[in-house]
């Protein structure tokens, strides 16, 4: 009964994780959109959460991953176990809202790997992380993964430039406007799936250490469909504070940028869930929206933005870690039982509720100076 | 370098970095082989160069149905694993 409960408890969590993924990376899909014009806000945003949906059931490559080579499965089992996980979920959601409250585009995936990481590390020591397989399919690729989005998005941008140079600009914005829609709908797909795979590979995970499924399978339907509704609902919530950074403060973007950096996006990231690699969608996008910003000239990139995003990005995996492992010493205090997991999920909400009511309290200060202004 | 290629399943990360690069750059290339169709086409026409705006509407055509090829294609194969 224990074990059940708590198993209730990282569904939820994971589920609540998948929702603040979509949440957080609404801006990777459709800011480039939203920013050179080619579709209103509303629009883009629902177009994405509806790719989302659908992309969540196209593969489950990167699921596997999430759920056989980031933790050792045969070293997992019973109530510690899915206490490690809830740590590790914890540790990502609180890593995204962090991320979210100051506006910086952070990769919800490495915060989930990191969580787990650090949680698995404390309660079972090294022995417990599958390290060919993070290494080989989490890090390099992490590192792998962003520049070659900025090398292929400069290289795009670069080519259609070269090809629509000399024809009248009107023409040329309501083109790449136009190819926006299929090259953001396309990026939207490719973030459905492989961000709700990472949901659907921890929910495995925990259904595994649970004893309700054995190891080495595959993500139950349930568990697909749920999880491709959680990203596509918190999708649809949108994060606006990240849409800004992403789409108007990195750099001063023409739909043609915007066309070409979601392009290299959405082919990155296809090219890789194909592969199993569970990327950050943050960070090629990142990479993407750079590459075409330096393809045009070093100095249209805002340097100083980026670096604030790549200090996220080199500080999600180590502090994600950290919380989780917090988690997991907090969780233990209380025994191996439901006591730890529900006492955390309490203090969890309450202070999402205090962040979320001091973010929307400094917004209106906002709007109202920018109103008064 | 044997310690990288001991964890990194290298063959799957280079078809990663090909298909990615071809796709992006094909892309890139027949969308606007696209755009540059369609924007000649209505110049040559107001010009009244009959042919050649034909021959620059049939470019634009060939760079659409080019574009929605390669979205087609890419999904296909994600959906195909």
């Amino acid at each position: 009964m224990d074990l059940h409960l708590i198993l209730a408890i990282v569904v939820v969590s994971a589920l609540a994780f998948d929702f603040t993924n979509g949440f957080h990376d609404t801006a990777n899909v459709v800011a480039t959109s939203i920013s050179t014009g080619a579709a209103s806000p509303k629009a883009a945003i629902a177009f994405a959460a509806i790719l989302n949906f659908i992309g969540a059931f196209i593969s489950i490559e990167v699921a596997a991953t999430i759920a056989s080579d980031v933790v050792n499965q045969s070293a997992i089992s019973g109530a510690g176990s899915l206490n490690v996980v809830f740590s590790g979920l914890v540790g990502a959601i609180a890593w995204n809202l962090i991320t979210w409250y100051f506006g910086l585009p952070s990769s919800s995936s490495h915060a989930l790997i990191g969580g787990i990481v650090g949680a698995a590390l404390v309660d079972s020591g090294s022995g417990a992380i599958e390290t060919a397989g993070l290494v080989g399919k989490v890090l390099i690729p992490a590192v792998v993964a962003p520049i070659l989005a900025f090398v292929v998005a400069a290289l795009a941008i670069g080519l259609s430039y070269r090809i629509v140079r000399n024809l009248r600009p009107g023409p040329v914005n309501r083109g790449y406007r136009l190819g926006q829609i299929a090259s953001g709908g396309l990026l939207a797909l490719a973030h459905g799936t492989n961000d709700a795979q990472k949901t659907m590979g921890v929910i495995t995970l925990a259904l595994i250490a649970d004893g309700a499924l054995p190891a080495g399978s595959n993500p139950p339907t349930w568990v697909i469909v749920a999880s491709a509704t959680a990203i596509a609902l918190g999708t649809y919530s949108g994060g606006w504070r990240i849409i800004k950074t992403t789409g108007m403060r990195i750099i001063k973007m023409d739909p043609a940028q915007g066309f070409s950096a979601q392009g290299a996006g959405a082919a990155v990231i296809m090219a890789s869930s194909h592969f199993g690699f569970p990327l950050s969608t943050t960070h090629v996008i990142n990479g993407g929206v750079m590459g075409s910003g330096v393809a045009k000239r070093i100095s249209a990139v805002r340097w100083g933005v980026a670096g604030n995003i790549v200090t996220a990005w080199v500080l999600t995996l180590p502090a994600a870690a950290l919380i989780g492992a917090g988690t997991f010493g907090l969780t233990s205090l209380f025994g191996s039982g439901p006591v730890g997991p529900v006492i955390i999920s309490a203090i969890a909400i309450v202070l999402i509720v205090i962040a979320f009511v001091r973010r929307s309290r400094q917004t209106e200060v906002v709007d109202v100076q920018a109103e008064g202004a | 370098m044997e310690l990288f290629a001991s964890v990194v399943n290298s063959k799957d990360l280079f078809e990663t970095v090909v298909a990615a690069f071809v796709a992006s750059l094909a892309i890139a290339l027949v969308s606007s082989l696209g755009i540059w169709g369609g924007t000649k086409y209505v110049d040559y026409s107001q010009e009244g160069r009959g042919v050649t705006a034909l021959l620059a509407l049939s470019v634009g055509i060939f760079g659409l149905l080019a574009t929605l090829g390669i979205i087609v294609l890419g999904i296909a194969l994600m959906v195909a694993k």
